[in-house]
């Protein structure tokens, strides 16, 4: 599986975080532009045209989420020490902006509010404002741990613990979430991905499945989700089930990726229940992957996910970070 | 995989060319070989800067003022004049620019990053047990106890005269200053073979620093009690107080002489690694056996103790994943159908919360009530206690 690096679609960048990938975002104006939040304690900032590593953050514990602000020149991560960071990408300069009590597992910017969204095991949303001197401007508590969480315009979805769902409009939060929803997949969430039109979200749990769901309560849309099996493997017989660690949606195409634990990565059609592709298996467990903005490139995190724990984390090899340039294999059928 | 960086704050090996940090300083070696060193004009790599310019003047027939600058490198780091090889041999004041970045990006306390990056040793290519952490931090706070001025002071002439910082680790071991109240104390101790005080008495405890090879089997000739020592008490670490030892913080010049509580070695030097070490949190509630500080010490122990709030996770004791916030609404995995395995079977932790509690990723949040704007002023204060 070596040659995954020599296919020429598929390039690999140069200094690697040296342990597991957690997130990767690509620039919203910057379609070279990728972040790389690591359990090595570090937000790394590459240039993926150029393969060159622009910037490196350390971190006083692992980096769990990290995202760009609007205009790409600043990027936020939290992650074990709590801590919510921003980092000015021009300057390298870094400025804390406050707490969480407990690790914060997601961050997203509402490009709407001009806010960053925090979220955390300790329960709660957070809201920033970077620009502002006192940068927390409010927190909103949850039932349960926030384990994902992704937003599109105006819509966001948080997957937390106990199989929970919120959805939000950014611009009432104080009203509390617009929907509630038990997943619909019986197993813990492990990914969440809005839908770039914003009619719905697709979601992922550790049993090998993913769900398309619709915001939409009607009836007659509501009779539109479902769940599909993906991200499975037959070894000697046995079924061999992993995680669907991320999704993401294509910019433009709404078509969608999924990785997974299994070293897969796929593209589905989300309207016509089809998958389009599904790259040559990779090295090892896929724990991150991001578009860039214009949907040229697919960046793919190969690293171990601790799906068996420390035992896991000895065998497995150190991470890689991919880049494959996509073409028409991303769009729906039949679209010109 | 080895273990690239504990909670405290340690700086990896890094590259002077272009401040990229390294896992170790044999991946560094490669990297400045790889990056650096490398000839364009044929496929030779060198080991160091001047080997290049040696290699390009004699085999390629290039003039010295014709050396093409140094690939990959920073502005004004792509000249010959500096010989790296590794981290051998990088400015001082480069050095001390580097923590400063460092510092910044971590949110710590100007002076908390003083560890140099070393040689990294065999032995700490493992995971430190939260014993050890523990041993190795209540040396550290101790050595902390010093002021800052001195170390600062101790380093500025190596900065100065541009002086370079050798690969060894006692290149910022504090220089041996003689206690004002050990007047026989020797000349001169060789850095590097010095464990922090208090963990004498530890023998099975693996020396936590590069360089810190052993231990003279008694005490240096003419080695004399630090005042206030309690008779009959272990001489704390058979280290003129005031000389820390490599890898620790260069806070100890100075500082260490009054400033250290003399009780505080025998206190830790008795609880050997396995052992649960006595809660600091609750001032004055030394275990049995130990005699309480004396009068003139009592000031010292509520600032040796706040440091050590309860929620450190105790020793021994692996960090523990919080109970679930809502029992009601703890999920059980259906049954898997014959012939699947699920490969991840926690139905209510998610892998990264069961690793956030493994030993090697575990963040205290103690550490994290050090919060990074106030850290500065809380720190300072503490150090003033001390004095």
């Amino acid at each position: 599986m070596a040659d995954k690096a020599n296919d020429h679609q598929t390039r690999e960048l140069d200094g690697p975080p040296f342990d597991t990938i957690s997130s990767l975002r690509f620039s919203p104006s910057n379609s070279s532009g990728l972040l790389a939040a690591s359990w090595d304690t570090t937000l790394y900032y590459y240039d993926t045209r150029s393969n060159e590593r622009r910037s490196k953050f350390d971190h006083r514990a692992a980096v769990l989420d990290c995202c760009f602000s609007v205009d790409g020149k600043h990027a936020f991560s939290g992650g074990l020490d709590t801590s919510v960071r921003d980092f000015d990408l021009e300057t390298e300069q870094v400025r804390h902006l406050g707490q969480h009590s407990s690790a914060v597992s997601r961050t997203s910017f509402a490009s709407s509010l001009n806010a960053l969204i925090s979220g955390s095991w300790d329960r709660t949303l957070r809201f920033w404002d970077p620009r502002s001197s006192n940068a927390q401007i409010a927190s909103y508590s949850l039932p349960e741990r926030v384990y994902n969480m992704d937003i599109s315009g105006n819509t966001l979805v948080v997957g937390m613990a106990s199989r929970l769902f919120h959805i939000y409009d950014v611009r009432k939060m104080e009203g509390g979430p617009v929907q509630e929803r038990e997943s619909s997949l019986k197993f813990l969430t492990r990914a969440v991905a809005c839908m770039p039109d914003g009619q719905g979200f697709a979601t992922g749990s550790v049993e090998g499945r993913i769900a398309v769901e619709y915001f939409d309560t009607s009836a007659e849309v509501q009779e539109k989700k479902y769940a599909f099996k993906c991200h499975r493997q037959t070894v000697d017989g046995e079924d061999h089930v992993w995680p669907v660690n991320c999704i993401a949606f294509h910019p433009t195409y709404n078509t969608f990726a999924s990785a997974g634990s299994d070293g897969t990565v796929s593209i589905w059609d989300h309207k016509s229940k089809k998958r389009l592709r599904q790259y040559p298996k990779f090295n090892q467990a896929i724990s991150a992957i991001a578009w860039s903005h214009d949907g040229r490139q697919l960046a793919i995190g190969e690293s171990y996910n601790w799906d068996e724990g420390r035992d896991g984390a000895s065998k497995a090899p150190p991470p890689r970070l991919l880049v494959r340039d996509v073409g028409d294999e991303v769009k729906p059928k039949g679209v010109a | 995989m080895g273990k690239k960086k504990s909670k405290k704050a340690v700086i990896r090996p890094w590259c002077w060319y272009c401040e990229r940090e390294f896992e170790d300083e044999k991946v560094l070696m490669q990297h400045q070989k790889a990056k650096h060193f490398k000839c364009k004009i044929c496929p030779r790599r060198l080991n160091t800067a001047g080997g290049l310019a040696v290699h390009i003047q004699q085999v390629h027939k290039l003039e010295p003022e014709n050396l093409p600058r140094i690939e990959n490198a920073l502005p004004n780091r792509d000249g010959y004049e500096v010989e790296i090889f590794g981290m051998e041999g990088i400015p001082a004041s480069d050095v001390v620019d580097y923590k400063r970045k460092k510092e910044l990006e971590l949110g710590l306390t100007p002076g908390t990053i003083s560890q140099p990056p070393a040689k990294r040793p065999k032995f700490e290519n493992r995971v430190l047990t939260a014993d050890e952490l523990k041993l190795q931090l209540e040396a550290h706070k101790a050595l902390m106890g010093g002021s800052e001025q001195p170390a600062v002071q101790a380093m500025a002439p190596d900065a100065a005269s541009g002086a370079v910082v050798n690969a060894a680790p006692q290149a910022y071991a504090a220089p041996p200053l003689i206690p004002p109240g050990a007047p026989g104390a020797p000349p001169f101790m060789p850095p590097g073979v010095m464990p922090p005080p208090g963990l004498s008495g530890a023998p099975p405890f693996p020396p936590p620093f590069p360089g810190a090879a052993g231990m003279p089997p008694s005490a240096p000739p003419g080695f004399v009690m630090p005042p206030g020592m309690p008779p009959g008490m272990p001489p704390p670490g058979m280290i003129p107080p005031g000389m820390g030892p490599p890898g620790m913080p260069p806070f100890a010049p100075g500082g260490m002489p009054q400033g250290m509580p003399p009780f505080m070695p025998p206190q830790m030097g008795q609880n050997p690694p396995g052992m649960p070490p006595p809660n600091l949190a609750v001032p004055g509630g030394a275990p049995p056996g130990i005699s309480p500080p004396p009068a003139s010490t009592t000031p010292q122990t509520p600032s040796v103790s706040t440091p050590t709030p309860s929620s450190r996770p105790p020793a021994n004791v692996t960090p523990t994943r919080p109970p679930l916030p809502n029992p009601a609404r703890k999920q059980e995995n259906p049954e898997m159908k014959k012939g699947q395995v699920l490969k991840y079977n926690d139905a209510n932790y998610s892998p990264e919360e069961n690793r956030a509690y493994d030993p090697k990723y575990y963040f205290s949040p103690t550490q994290d009530q050090r919060a990074p704007e106030d850290t500065r002023g809380k720190k300072r204060a503490r150090a003033e206690d001390f004095l």
